[in-house]
């Protein structure tokens, strides 16, 4: 329960909230009901916050707990909005600062809305207008700032949360493919081989050989990104989902059935020299000539 | 002078008078004054008065402790002083005295024109800062920073030196990340040399420093303005106009200074081979002169006009005269920083006693104390003069100004009419902050930043709006949220250029090592192959100049003669969009295609300047579209004019084009560069080619300064028509229309104008004739033309000089002779 959360609130250390436990003060309205049961140093604090939270709650008013509760009760943010909640994620024509963003993916009340660049990426701005709730994985130093960059924007119209570092205290660590690894989360088998490299390269071959397969692919590959968003999520929240094969069926199909066979090629031959371990100085972000 | 026959000073006083007896037009005494000083200010903090006081400092000249009152009250305040008056001093004591009193450290900005200036003072800001213990809170950001460098500032510095052009391109773009404390707790920004920016460079800054308010008011600051201006006219007002704020003016120059001597020396006109008459350069008066100066160890600057004729000055100086070499150097922009940084030790350790200079030293590039300044003519405005004037006299008892006159109309004017120099008005700097052109160029970056209000209180009615809605009309703006963000994916900043046309340098390598850099224009001009360029005293000839990969070989020769380049300019009106009729005239605005072209170049012998052979350059041109107008003359006038002289209609538009030149920005408040004239041939119709004044801007593309004056025209001619009624002069002067004006190149022409008030009295008629349609024909007179001045033979020593060197070959030869017999 998102009433649960107490850490946040000014003089609250483990020690402390162990105490609260104790004398069964456990949510913001036991606070308010039991007053009297907390010290008075901390009662100061400790009630106002309580209802002032309890207020926001009434107004749904998420960007108020997504800019107060600690990392380790964030969680419960997602909880409690999980219907409410969008996820997104990015593809960029590099990894630099200042390279650009090529394809958006968003997951809005049970869609999956994609944008590309050159075609609908500005409309991605009228998408987030409806968001209550934006979630991302490492957004918060990666995918915001380039959102904000691209579109000239001071700020995101709606609060943001960050599962990286919601993960890092649920004990999950690394990047998003590891974490799948970890939580047995299945991608369909064109998109298990792709990594950050190849979406800039498909993007190349998008814009360079206009081949629409690769840019089929590259939607394919970030709304892939996005559904696994979503069963982390899940998986963090405690929220029980829905059905996965059933997910990825939301994925645009490519096409002509033809997948990416140069990728899928170089792929091979870099995992048969060096097995995982393939060095990222091999990769390249030039586009495929021809 | 008589009680001190011993100093150096004046025993060079005395060479002077003698050696140039008959040549010296005029000796002004420019009085001396003693200085105002005040005690230092009662709050002074303990540790800033002990260190002024330990370097000798105990008092404050008057406009530095009114500075300092000001600007302790935040006034946004501008000093006007003239050069190395203690001016760093002046701003920066109030400001290191709220620093070391303030709770928080705060941030300072310190813009500097140039990246050249910001590096030397960095030095002398060090110092001050040592002093308060906030030395390494100081760092230089502009193009040449390193990164790490970069990082440690934006995360550290309080004290920041800077250009506009960074603060442009680098520092407001990323104002909300990387910049973000640093401008959320800016508290001073301090502008130096704020008069040069003037013009469309000015009208530029003006909106940076818009920008810059509105970041900062972002991030909750609100800084102040410190500004130092040298002498212009309108100090006050150029700055209010800059900055769009009330300003408290420190003007009363405080600082002592001695008096000083300003002698007026015209070379002498002699007999060439050719028994043509010709005057001598400047050159006759200013190397005996740096010589003897030299000599007697008395400290000389000697400024010239471009940094080629540095050289070779330098080199006529110490040819012959090996024990000079070391004491007189050269220094003008294109310099490598290392090599001014030696100069500038040299100079202060006395191992180099005479400097030879180029403008560059006109911004306050610190030079300690000279007594002697010669300038090699006309500098071409009076601030330049008085500024260049001013290098000497700031310490000691006595200084010295000696002003050769060159062989030009203006310097000539000035020989002749000595008072003429101290009762001319000093320029005034204009700009325009809301010039619709440079305001269109400036909001993407705004936008950009972050997105714009429907009303930005920075940027004022009407141009805003009206800019807003042809952007969104464009797609660069979008509505976000009743706001207007910047929709394109580029940077827009990169695209401002606030200089003008070119933002990069030639470089010039010799074998691998890089010896210099130049703009491109200027390089069109001096760098084309087989020219031959002079750096620190060598010869070097260009081999190769590459202006698509921006560099230049050269290698080192051993020539006698050095190359001057001849350019071909054709200005042309390419798309006409608007004309009208004014009392018989055609006026004719629109695109203009200004095309220069190096042609060829001469190759003129040192010292004889003799023209000993030509070459070809094979240079593209230098073509730019601008906007600008054409003013064809009323027909029926030509007409009536011609009857009596065809020159005189020639007169009247290259007279008509100087005075607008002087006039017009005024008007469309620009600098004088930003607007160029120009008098070439128009074909009306079949064989029947008529004469056309042009005037345009010499910006690319134009940014609306020819085009105010073709919707103002009546206004400009009225006030030239006041000016030159006004003028006291008889048949001419620099003030009004001079007798000369430049770019006439038709020798009959030229000789009527010479001899005539020509000049004066056709354009006069020609204004008249476009106010109100009659025909008055211009009333020419011929000058009287006194009779020649008496042809001087060469000075006596230089005789003994000729003769002592023949002597020494003939003996020379003697001895290599006897050697051979025995």
């Amino acid at each position: 329960m998102i009433t649960e959360s107490l850490r946040h609130c000014m003089g609250i250390g483990p020690s402390r909230l162990t105490q609260l436990h104790d004398s069964g003060i456990r949510t913001w309205n036991d606070v308010i009901e039991k007053a009297s049961k907390i010290p008075e140093s901390l009662r100061a604090n400790l009630v106002p916050e309580a209802s002032s939270a309890l207020a926001a709650l009434e107004q749904n008013d998420i960007g108020y707990f997504v800019d107060r509760l600690c990392p380790q009760d964030q969680w419960r943010i997602l909880a409690e909005f999980f219907d409410r909640t969008s996820y997104f994620d990015i593809e960029t024509s590099g990894l630099e600062m200042d390279s650009l963003i090529t394809v958006i993916a968003c997951w809005h009340q049970g869609q999956l809305h994609t944008f590309v660049e050159h075609e609908n990426l500005d409309e991605f701005l009228d998408l987030l207008d409806e968001v209550s709730l934006l979630v991302s994985f490492n957004g918060a130093s990666f995918d915001v700032p380039r959102v904000l960059d691209t579109f000239h924007i001071p700020g995101l119209p709606c609060p943001h949360l960050d599962l990286r570092w919601l993960s890092y205290h649920a004990g999950l660590t690394g990047g998003l493919k590891t974490i799948e690894r970890t939580l047995q989360i299945n991608r369909p088998s064109d998109l298990c081989n792709t990594d950050g490299d190849v979406a800039v390269q498909l993007w190349g071959r998008w814009q360079d050989c206009k081949d629409p397969a690769a840019r089929d692919q590259l939607i394919r590959y970030c709304g892939a990104d996005v559904l696994s968003l979503i069963l982390l999520a899940q998986h963090l929240s405690g929220v029980d989902g829905c059905n996965t094969s059933e997910l990825w069926s939301h994925l645009p199909a490519v096409e002509q059935n033809n997948t990416d066979r140069r990728v899928q090629d170089r792929h091979a031959l870099t995992t048969n020299l060096f097995g995982s371990a393939s060095p990222s100085r091999l990769r390249t972000r030039r586009p495929f000539a021809g | 002078m008589a009680a001190s026959d011993s100093t150096p000073m004046a025993s060079f006083v005395e060479f002077m008078e003698h050696r140039f007896a008959a040549q010296i037009a005029s000796h002004t005494v420019l009085e001396a004054h003693s200085g105002e000083f005040e005690n230092l200010p009662d709050r002074l903090q303990p540790k800033l008065a002990h260190a002024l006081e330990s370097n000798g400092l105990h008092q404050l000249y008057s406009h530095q402790s009114e500075a300092f009152e000001s600007i302790c009250q935040n006034q946004d305040t501008v000093l006007v002083s003239s050069t190395a008056s203690g001016k760093t001093l002046s701003f920066l004591l109030p400001i290191l005295d709220a620093y070391l009193q303030a709770d928080a450290p705060f941030g300072v900005a310190l813009l500097y024109p140039t990246k050249a200036l910001s590096r030397d003072q960095e030095g002398t800001l060090g110092r001050l800062l040592e002093a308060a213990g906030a030395e390494p809170r100081l760092g230089t950001f502009d193009g040449d920073t390193p990164r790490e460098e970069r990082t440690r500032i934006q995360s550290q510095a309080d004290f920041m030196i800077t250009n506009p052009d960074m603060l442009h391109s680098g520092i407001l773009p990323n104002h909300n990340r990387r910049w973000r404390t640093f401008l959320s707790r800016l508290r001073y920004v301090v502008v130096d040399e704020v008069h040069t920016y003037r013009g469309a460079f000015g009208s530029h800054v003006a909106n940076v420093m818009r920008r810059l308010v509105r970041a900062c008011n972002i991030h909750g600051s609100q800084p102040t303005f410190v500004c130092s201006s040298a002498t212009i006219g309108n100090p006050k007002e150029h700055v209010e106009a800059l900055f769009q704020r009330p300003f408290h003016v420190v003007d009363r120059d405080g600082a002592p200074r001695p008096q000083r001597d300003l002698y007026l020396i015209n070379p002498p006109v002699v007999q060439s081979h050719g028994h043509a008459l010709y005057r001598k350069g400047p050159g006759s008066v200013s190397i005996p002169l740096i010589r003897k100066a030299t000599k007697l160890g008395v400290r000389t600057i000697c400024f010239c006009h471009s940094r080629q004729q540095v050289e070779r000055l330098r080199r006529a100086v110490v040819d012959g005269h090996g024990d000079l070499q070391d004491k007189v150097q050269p220094y003008r922009g294109g310099l490598l920083p290392s090599e001014r940084r030696t100069l500038e030790r040299d100079l202060a350790a006395g191992r180099v006693t005479t400097i030879i200079s180029t403008n560059a030293l006109e911004l306050g590039i610190d030079i300690g104390d000279l007594d002697l300044c010669i300038l090699s003519g006309h500098p071409g405005s009076m601030a330049s003069f008085w500024q260049q004037a001013g290098r000497v006299g700031r310490r000691g008892s006595q200084a010295l100004i000696i002003y050769a006159a060159r062989d030009t109309p203006i310097d000539q004017y000035f020989v002749n009419h000595p008072e003429f120099l101290q009762s001319t008005p000093i320029e005034r700097a204009w700009l325009n902050a809301d010039n619709p052109y440079i305001l269109l160029q400036h909001l993407p970056c705004a936008a950009h930043e972050h997105p714009l209000r429907e009303e930005e209180a920075v940027f004022p009615e009407p141009g805003y709006p009206a800019a807003l809605e042809v952007l969104r009309e464009d797609g660069s703006l979008r509505e976000y949220h009743g706001n207007y963000r910047y929709a394109l994916r580029d940077y827009p900043a990169r695209g401002v250029n606030l200089r003008g046309m070119t933002d990069y340098n030639i470089d010039i390598y010799c074998g691998t090592e890089v010896i210099g850099e130049l703009d491109p224009i200027g390089a069109r001009g001096t760098l084309y192959k087989d020219a031959i360029y002079q750096h620190l005293g060598r010869r070097y000839m260009s081999m190769e100049l590459d202006l698509e990969k921006k560099l230049c070989h050269v290698e080192p020769v051993d020539v006698d003669y050095y190359t001057e380049c001849v350019w071909e300019s054709r200005v042309a009106i390419t798309e006409s969009l608007e004309q009208y009729d004014l009392n018989g005239a055609t006026l004719d605005f629109g695109y203009i295609n200004v095309n220069r072209q190096p042609k060829l170049y001469k190759k003129i012998r040192e010292r004889s300047l003799e023209n000993i052979g030509y070459g070809p350059i094979t240079l593209d041109p230098f073509i730019y579209d601008t906007a600008g107008f054409a003013l064809h003359p009323p027909a029926e006038w030509c007409h009536k004019v011609e009857k009596s002289d065809k020159r005189h209609v020639g007169a009247a538009l290259y007279g008509l084009s100087y005075i607008l030149q002087q006039t017009a920005p005024a008007l469309c408040l620009c600098d004088k560069q930003n607007i160029e004239t120009d008098v070439s041939l128009v074909k009306l119709e079949q064989d029947n080619w008529k004469s056309a004044l042009y005037l345009f801007d010499t910006i690319e593309g134009g940014v609306g300064y020819a085009e105010k004056v073709f919707e103002i025209l009546t206004d400009v001619l009225k006030l030239c028509q006041t000016m030159i009624n006004d003028c006291g002069c008889r048949a001419g002067c620099p003030s009004c229309v001079t007798a000369l004006p430049p770019g006439v190149s038709d020798a009959e022409l030229e000789e009527l104008l010479v001899e005539s008030n020509a000049a004066v009295a056709c354009t006069s008629s020609l204004i008249t004739a476009l106010l109100t349609g009659e025909t008055v024909p211009p009333d020419v007179i011929e000058v009287e033309i006194e009779a020649r001045q008496r042809v001087v033979p060469p000075d006596p020593d230089e005789d003994q000089e000729t003769l002592e060197n023949r002597l020494q070959n003939a003996s020379r030869i003697l001895l290599s002779k006897r050697t051979r017999i025995h």
